[in-house]
């Protein structure tokens, strides 16, 4: 699709107001998207080196690191939820194609929009839903038992990481849709 | 509610997933929104939406799934590092002068690669790179070369570490210590089958695979050092998991650690290899946290609606012998692992199978072998294992698929006759953990 509205500049002919807000969409989730991952490697190998030195202060040094556990945690929500929106923007996921494989290529089309339509709603609920339960945490003051960090700033991460996630999904459901109305 | 009504909405839970799911849904995402269909239809819609809100989270910070990214990464730098080439140049000079022998290398490299990396088809496409262009040399046929790999490819995930056995701990909350070692000894056991298939198949066509040069026994035995990386990595990860030196979280980074020292000693680290490896073990982490998100909501439900129970009872006024049982599950495990990721099958059906195997008095060591078996049969069963299909992209289509499968067809066999001897003998799962954790 975004070929397509390039493409349409090219030859002179407006892009769509879908492809528009593709392209718009493509702009702003592909840089984002990948920075964070980028992030999110990184404290993946971060991980990596904390759990080694964890392992040495305690067994070669008898000095255990404190709170490695809940680290180790923490860092889990990071790496998720930063890579959730790259690995969907990269086409990975994991669906079974053996019955639409099946499907005329005009009713494939048809259903793969209104199956993102209904991933799309799916998301959105699950968007609004981690936003309260973030909210609801902060405002409880919920902390890690050991190193007392706060929690809520992780569940906003996770709340981002589910919101970018679902802008993934709107620019796929944009594109399976302007391929369906334009024919 | 009573009890039929319950029923019936779990009934009404598994059709949405499955028709969301066969519609081309994201399997976590389908598995998601039938879950909070489900539990609202048996609790009601307050109690759906914070069991999504409280779920994400929670899935997202577990501990015991920490092991995930790590183990991920350990393979994918064990690929990417040259310790599989390593390991293939090694078993070449050791097999390479049989007929067949390059195909006995694959297998047995695919056994120790699968040492240090968990997943079948990245195992399958590593090897494919590393082995495949040697074998065409030497004027294998791409039926057996092909079948070597995908078949061999499959031993990652039954020889421990796994992820596809962490998954099934973490469904079925059994110790992922005792989980790895009951693969040991039905990946050896196989491995060795595939060997002796192979010398037969070689024996009675010639054609298929012709004879490498044999080389001297020094040259053999310097080139054994290929196989100290993954054996190293392999003795001290486990070794240390198992004396209970660190936790399985700890295990995986140690893992990911050694196998990158061992990548610079053979001269196969770069930066920008490593930097690769992490993303590409975030990413498979992102895609395999997701399912789990939506398979702890559908579980969630499924437990709600008491499906397992209602299946139990329904089993045990069938009066069907428990190894029937045992062929219907595994049968299905094949029919679902031909068409999505092992994962995926893990997530969605241990919730309402392990509980039903477990009624019926088997270990659950022993199912864990034989689903995650099961599950790698139907990855490369026609007409659509995915692993087969996964391959056949990356060779850009340049051997077809009836090849490929053609080639995995005796590997079949032999992996179902695998299967049998595990169901008889289940000591060849249970035996290992039971000597080295005798309270398990």
């Amino acid at each position: 699709m975004i070929e397509k509205a390039a493409n349409g500049i090219k030859s002179g002919t407006p892009p769509s107001y879908i492809g528009k807000t593709i392209s718009y969409l493509d702009r702003i989730m592909t840089p984002v998207s990948t920075y964070i991952a980028y992030i999110g490697a990184a404290i993946l190998g971060a991980l990596v080196m904390m759990l080694m030195y964890s392992i040495v202060a305690r067994r070669l040094f008898d000095a255990p690191l404190r709170g490695s556990m809940e680290m180790t945690e923490l860092s889990l929500v990071l790496i998720t939820f930063f890579m959730l929106a790259y690995d969907s923007l990269k086409g990975e996921s994991v669906i079974v194609e053996i019955v639409t494989y099946l499907f005329p290529k005009r009713t494939k089309e048809i259903t793969a929009t209104v199956v993102l339509f209904i991933a799309l709603a799916t998301l959105c609920m699950a968007s609004r839903q981690i936003v309260i339960q973030a909210i609801k945490v902060q405002n409880y003051g919920q902390t890690t038992p050991i190193l007392h960090i706060p929690i809520f700033p992780f569940l906003y991460v996770t709340a981002f990481g589910i919101i970018l996630l679902t802008l993934v999904y709107l620019k796929h459901f944009l594109h399976s849709l302007d391929m369906v109305i334009s024919k | 509610m009573t009890e039929l009504s319950l029923q019936l909405i779990g009934l009404i839970g598994i059709v949405v997933f499955l028709i969301l799911m066969f519609l081309k849904m994201h399997v976590g995402l389908a598995l998601l929104l039938s879950g909070f269909i489900g539990i609202t239809l048996s609790r009601g819609l307050t109690p759906a939406l914070s069991t999504i809100g409280t779920s994400i989270y929670r899935v997202g910070s577990s501990e015991y799934l920490a092991v995930i990214p790590l183990f991920i990464l350990m393979g994918i730098l064990a690929g990417s590092g040259g310790l599989s080439k390593n390991a293939y140049i090694a078993f070449n000079k050791w097999f390479g002068h049989l007929r067949g022998g390059l195909a006995m290398a694959t297998i047995a490299t695919c056994a120790a690669f699968g040492a240090v990396c968990g997943d079948n088809l990245s195992a399958a496409i590593t090897m494919t790179k590393a082995v495949l262009p040697e074998m065409r040399k030497y004027g294998y046929s791409d039926e057996l070369s092909l079948g070597a790999i995908v078949c061999g490819g499959s031993l990652g995930i039954l020889i421990p570490p796994s992820t596809a056995f962490i998954l099934y701990g973490f469904v079925t909350e059994t110790a992922i210590g005792a989980l790895f070692i009951s693969g040991i000894l039905p990946g050896i056991l196989l491995t060795c089958m595939f060997l002796l298939q192979i010398y037969i198949q070689c024996k009675i066509n010639p054609a298929l695979a012709q004879k490498a040069p044999a080389v001297s026994w020094k040259e053999r035995l310097i080139a054994t050092k290929g196989i100290f990386g993954i054996a190293i990595v392999f003795i001290i990860v486990m070794g240390g998991l198992l004396a209970g030196f660190f936790t399985p979280s700890e295990a995986g980074a140690v893992g990911a650690f050694a196998v990158l020292i061992v990548s610079i000693i053979f001269r196969e680290a770069e930066l920008k290899m490593v930097g690769n490896s992490l993303l590409e073990a975030g990413k498979l982490t992102a895609m395999v946290m997701l399912l789990i998100i939506g398979a702890t909501v559908f579980s969630f439900f499924l437990t709600t609606a008491e499906m397992a129970q209602a299946f139990i009872s329904i089993i045990e006024g069938l009066t069907l012998n428990r190894y029937v049982v045992m062929t219907i599950i595994l049968f299905v495990y094949l029919l679902f692992g031909a068409f999505t990721h092992i994962w995926a099958v893990l997530l969605i059906t241990l919730p309402i199978f392990f509980p039903i195997i477990t009624s019926l008095g088997f270990d659950p060591l022993q199912f864990g072998v034989l689903c995650v078996l099961t599950i790698m049969i139907g990855c490369i069963t026609p007409p659509v294992g995915v692993v087969v299909f996964a391959l056949a992209g990356m060779l850009r289509n340049e051997v077809p698929f009836s090849t490929i499968f053609r080639g995995c067809a005796p590997f079949l066999l032999t992996m179902l006759l695998c299967v049998v001897i595990l169901v008889a003998f289940p000591q060849i799962s249970t035996a290992l953990p039971d000597l080295m954790i005798p309270f398990r």
